[in-house]
């Protein structure tokens, strides 16, 4: 794998009422990131998966919001994903992961990147062909450390976004893993701290 | 399903390959999916062997892209006109046995489309 060293961010601008931060990366990529905001997404939930992780963990104050949807060009296709979740701490001593599962016949997310560009068609929610991956994501993620930094409570992925061409296992698990990282971040971090996630855990 | 290049076999030219590997290599990251297609690619061209299907489908979009993208367009842009010049399906541009190598990486409307269970 190449290491990607160039990033542009665009200020903080408001999508619908929500703050979110546009970054651009090398090779043509171009992600969303919302921290502590997420980007409105509403679906209906087919299911409830749940996994536990950590055991003994001290609960930390204030609920947690992050988001992230990735458009990745590799040439005769692209990669894309919008996945997020929010933290909400407990006294259970653990984290428990939950993920929404849809059907995948929600409704066009027309606000995408891959949409509005006119690449991909769409939709909200997680079909269960994903969510397999979005658990082993966010259980990879959640190691000793970003367990520590999170603490005791629920994890749950509530807003989700897949693409016909674009989506697959591989890229929900990279933006599940990177979702969990951005959660552990304290919001104040900087873009350049967010795009190093982002590299980090998305383009290998 | 092919569009304009169904049902045909084309030769492959060593300096349009070359075109479509420095494109790739200096406009994505490692894609393991596209090596794999360079390298049927490679082995046609070294076997003399004409290409047709989702080898021609890869070729000619990848080769019409780097034009595009050399010419000033997005790789937005040069990626949808790629595919409208040719009337190919998005599906089209990747072998399913690279999608069956690779399976993590490609959907089920991927798998559908060409047949894989």
């Amino acid at each position: 794998m190449r290491l990607l060293d160039t990033t542009q961010q665009s200020p903080t601008r408001i999508m619908g009422d929500r703050i979110m931060q546009n970054i651009t990366l090398d090779f043509h990529i171009q992600a969303r990131v919302w921290l502590q905001e997420h980007p409105q997404i509403i679906y209906s939930a087919t299911d409830l998966i749940e996994r536990e992780v950590g055991s003994g963990l001290e609960k930390k104050a204030g609920d947690k919001r992050a988001a992230l949807e990735i458009l990745i060009p590799v040439g005769p296709r692209f990669l894309y994903g919008l996945l997020g979740a929010k933290f909400i701490p407990n006294d259970s001593g653990k984290i428990v992961v939950q993920i929404l599962v849809s059907t995948t016949e929600e409704a066009d997310y027309k606000k995408s990147i891959a949409s509005e560009q006119h690449l991909d068609t769409v939709r909200v929610g997680l079909p269960r062909e994903y969510s397999n991956s979005v658990i082993e994501g966010a259980l990879q993620a959640l190691n000793p450390q970003s367990c520590t930094e999170l603490g005791s409570g629920i994890l749950r992925f509530d807003q989700a976004a897949w693409g016909e061409i674009g989506s697959s296992n591989k890229i929900f698990r990279q933006i599940a893993a990177t979702v969990v990282q951005l959660l552990a971040l304290n919001s104040d971090k900087n873009q350049t701290q967010l795009t190093e996630i982002i590299k980090a855990y998305t383009y290998n | 399903m092919f569009g304009k290049l169904n049902q045909q076999e084309f030769a492959i030219n060593l300096e349009k390959l070359e075109v479509i590997k420095n494109h790739i290599k200096n406009n994505f990251y490692d894609y393991k999916p596209n090596l794999m297609m360079l390298d049927r690619l490679q082995i046609a061209l070294d076997n003399n062997q004409k290409i047709s299907g989702a080898d021609a489908s890869f070729y000619f979009h990848e080769l019409r892209e780097a034009e595009l993208m050399k010419s000033g367009l997005s790789y937005h842009q040069a990626h949808q006109q790629s595919l409208q010049e040719y009337e190919v399906s998005p599906f089209s541009v990747y072998h399913p046995d690279v999608i069956r190598a690779y399976p993590d990486e490609f959907n089920q409307n991927w798998k559908n489309y060409w047949g894989i269970t």
